[in-house]
């Protein structure tokens, strides 16, 4: 399993096509004391339903993380019910809340991505009659992360 | 020896800014005001320079006047093809009349709207050697991950009205019976010699200013027949006309080539050729803290500062870096064109793949076709499995390098015709062949039966198709290239040691080469030019960040490892240790 993060070439909109080819699960990230950030979320789901063009874009697995819940109650601009409910508009996408900071919700969230990712996976390989691509990397150790 | 020291502190950058507009504060987060290296461009070779400079420690900041990456590499999908089409037939504006245009004179032929983005064409098709530089690089740097490669082993000779497989290996030419004895044990002591020609010299150097043809004949007593698909189909030469030791490192390029990942010598990236190359290399850059933004042009340069069309200025310490499309129009300088026929048509193809594959080469010698054709028309033919068109489909790409345009155009369909009878005749089930025998079939190593060229030639003349091949979509168009003063010789390194004393520095035009041979020469000319000397081209052991980002890991959790990598442990409130977790994260 490989996991992209934009490497800054989303701050001035510069993700190419290749970036979003081939994704089984997208992970939209927000910070939860940012209203903007949460208000952009829309968009980047439509930029990438259609620079990915996913067969079926109504059940492509997307996640929705509030990040950032470490920081004072105070500077909270986005809530828990907010977010709910705009998962709950756009088809029930998972909602988790964490922390990179205090490293809390990461791993639930992760799991939850890992998996609804392996089964998009296995749904598209079921139509995928072709051999597969080819490692180019030789001395490439199976075991070590391809992030 | 390196006459320039990146300003940049280090290659890690110090700031990692948030999305555009939405920081706290909402202001626009405008382009950094000062940068070692602004690139205008996206194409291969401009994105492969840019993680070179980037990884070396140089800050980069890399636009492209388009919207998207690629520049002249570009894969566009239908509605971009027709306003890239648009564009090439615009006449300039006024204001334009400087700028240099690379693509001239496309036409295209598309009878009904196709569905945009089932199909891509690609600007600039090539196949990968599986022993070559750029691959090897594409493993160094890891941008291999960002890719996804398929495997091409069928390459066939047009001869005589049909389309003979190229018997590469030892063991096609062994097992072949088509070939007398003596033929096979000529070509065997070929092959024996090829591989280590270098050393070799006493038998070539004599022949080192003759043709290829010439020296096969007198040296190897080769047949005609094997000699063009020696140098032709295997070595992907121009002509026979060719130089003996140019022709011979080509050769060998492919027997090297041969059984590194299977039985096939060359490999085709999904989805485009050189254009999912430099997203890839533009990746890695932005990964090593080069700042990308597309849509954007320089307006004006004054000495180094410059200005870009979204109003921003950047101080610029040492080189501008213009790919051949951003630049203006380079006067009294040669260049030579290509010419390219590109279709998507209503067929699998797959008569022509091999077992499992999605890809196949064919290449018309000189004088095959009845326009006497001089030069080689290639062919690259892609099916569905490629990413490019849906099932059905297939996708055939063809390139002259004719230097008249108008012969090169007439070369190119009259090619288009020939591939058109074959594959209405080979995907025909009820084709009987006429006064055919046991005694004109031989088999292949692979148990395929097949016919002397001879009589399957006769026959096929005399065979009319029924149906008429349905093409969705039919492009030609010419692209200025490299001038080469001698065909398929490879591109030298330049002989300036020093960084070049000129701030603005022209990337050079594409290569007519069908395969990617010559475009890492060209990087690392410009590179020397920036940075003195190439001795730290990608000198970055990528090897060690990934054991970092490992050893993080083992330090606080049991998450499976490819999902832990991700995971954001240990971070603390120090800017700098975010962002060095952050490297790891995004390689
Ligand atoms: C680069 C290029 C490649 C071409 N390749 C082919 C080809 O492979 N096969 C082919 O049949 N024609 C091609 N054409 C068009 C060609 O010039 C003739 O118009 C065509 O061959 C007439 O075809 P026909 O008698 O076989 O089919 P018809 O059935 O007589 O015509 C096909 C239909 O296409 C329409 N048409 C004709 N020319 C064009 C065009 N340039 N753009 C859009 N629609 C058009 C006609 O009006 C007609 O409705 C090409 C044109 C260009 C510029
Ligand atoms: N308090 C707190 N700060 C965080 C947390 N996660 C990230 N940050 C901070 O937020 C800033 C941005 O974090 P990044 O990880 O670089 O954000 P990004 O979205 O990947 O940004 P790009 O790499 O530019 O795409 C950094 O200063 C981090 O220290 C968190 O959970 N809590
Ligand atoms: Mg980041």
């Amino acid at each position: 399993m490989q996991i992209w993060d934009t490497a800054g070439q989303e701050r001035f909109q510069s993700l190419g096509v290749a970036f979003y080819r081939g994704a089984d699960c997208c992970v939209l990230m927000y910070d939860v004391n940012n209203a903007k950030s949460f208000e952009a979320l829309e968009n980047w789901r439509d930029e990438f339903l259609i620079q990915a063009n996913p067969r079926d874009p109504d059940s492509f697995p997307f996640v929705v993380i509030g990040n950032k819940i470490d920081v004072e109650d105070s500077k909270r601009a986005v809530s828990t019910k907010r977010a709910q409910a705009f998962c709950a508009s756009k088809g029930n996408l998972p909602y988790f809340e964490t922390s990179a900071k205090e490293a809390t919700g990461v791993e639930q969230a992760f799991e939850v991505v890992a998996r609804n990712a392996l089964q998009q996976e296995d749904a598209q390989d079921f139509s995928q009659e072709y051999s597969d691509a080819i490692n180019i990397n030789l001395d490439s150790d199976s075991s070590s992360c391809a992030c | 020896m390196s006459s320039y020291s990146a300003t940049a502190a280090t290659r890690r950058g110090s700031v990692v800014p948030p999305l555009s507009g939405i920081e706290s504060n909402g202001a626009q987060n405008p382009i950094p005001q000062k940068c070692d290296v602004l690139i205008s461009g996206t194409g291969l070779v401009e994105s492969i320079l840019a993680a070179a400079l980037a990884w070396q420690g140089s800050s980069v900041i890399h636009i492209d006047p388009n919207p998207y990456y690629g520049d002249s590499n570009s894969c566009f999908n239908i509605d971009q093809l027709l306003a890239w089409v648009d564009r090439v037939n615009r006449p300039p504006s006024s204001s334009e009349l400087a700028a240099e245009r690379i693509f001239s004179n496309a036409r295209l032929y598309m009878p009904r709207p196709l569905d945009s983005k089932k199909f891509l064409v690609d600007l600039s098709p090539k196949i990968m050697f599986a022993r070559s530089d750029l691959l090897s690089l594409l493993i160094k740097s890891r941008v291999f991950r960002y890719l996804e490669f398929k495997a091409l082993g069928n390459f066939h000779t047009y001869e005589n009205d049909t389309f003979d497989k190229v018997a590469g290996s030892k063991e096609d030419i062994f097992t072949d019976q088509s070939l007398s004895l003596v033929t096979k044990r000529n070509l065997m002591r070929f092959m024996k010699f090829v591989l280590e020609w270098e050393e070799n010299t006493e038998l070539w150097k004599p022949y080192q200013n003759e043709s290829i043809e010439k020296f096969l004949t007198e040296k190897f007593k080769l047949e005609p027949q094997q000699i063009t698909e020696l140098v032709l189909s295997i070595g992907l030469c121009q002509s026979l006309e060719v130089a003996t030791p140019v022709a011979l490192s080509r050769i060998k390029r492919y027997l090297v080539s041969l059984d590194i990942y299977g039985n096939f010598p060359v490999l085709f990236s999904m989805y485009g050729g050189a254009g999912e190359l430099a997203q890839g290399f533009c990746r890695s850059a932005a990964v090593a803290g080069a700042t990308y933004k597309l849509g954007t042009a320089i307006t004006s340069v004054d000495d180094k500062l410059v200005t870009l069309n979204d109003g921003s200025r950047i101080q610029v310490a040492e080189k501008i870096v213009l790919s051949p499309s951003s630049a203006v129009k380079k006067e009294n300088t040669k260049n030579g064109i290509l010419t390219r026929l590109v279709a998507f048509v209503a067929k699998d193809c797959k008569e022509w793949f091999a077992e499992n594959e999605q890809a196949a080469l064919v290449v018309f010698p000189p004088s095959t076709l009845s326009t006497n054709n001089k030069t080689s028309v290639q062919a690259i033919i892609l099916g569905s499995g490629s990413g490019q068109c849906p099932e059905g489909v297939s996708v055939w790409y063809l390139s002259s390098t004719e230097q008249d345009p108008t012969k090169a155009q007439r070369d190119l369909e009259e090619a288009f015709t020939k591939l058109e009878a074959s594959i209405l005749r080979e995907s025909t089930e009820d084709f009987e062949f006429e006064n055919i025998d046991e005694s004109d079939v031989s088999y292949r190593p692979d148990g395929m039966p097949v016919l002397s060229s001879v009589k399957l030639g006769q026959s096929m003349q005399n065979f009319v198709p029924r149906e008429k091949l349905q093409y969705l979509l039919k492009l030609s168009f010419v692209e200025k290239v490299e001038y080469s003063a001698q065909p398929d010789a490879p591109i030298l390194p330049e002989e300036t040691p020093e960084a070049s004393p000129a701030t603005v520095l022209r990337a050079p035009y594409g290569l007519s080469e069908i395969s990617y041979d010559g475009i890492l020469t060209q990087v690392k000319n410009l590179y020397t030019k920036i940075v003195g000397s190439d001795d730290d081209f990608f000198d970055v052991d990528f090897e060690d960040e990934d054991e970092a980002s490992a050893g993080a890991n083992q330090t606080n959790s049991s998450a499976p490892n490819a999902i832990d990598a991700s995971t954001v442990n240990q971070i603390d409130s120090r800017d700098d240790d975010i962002d060095e977790f952050g490297q790891d994260m995004e390689l």
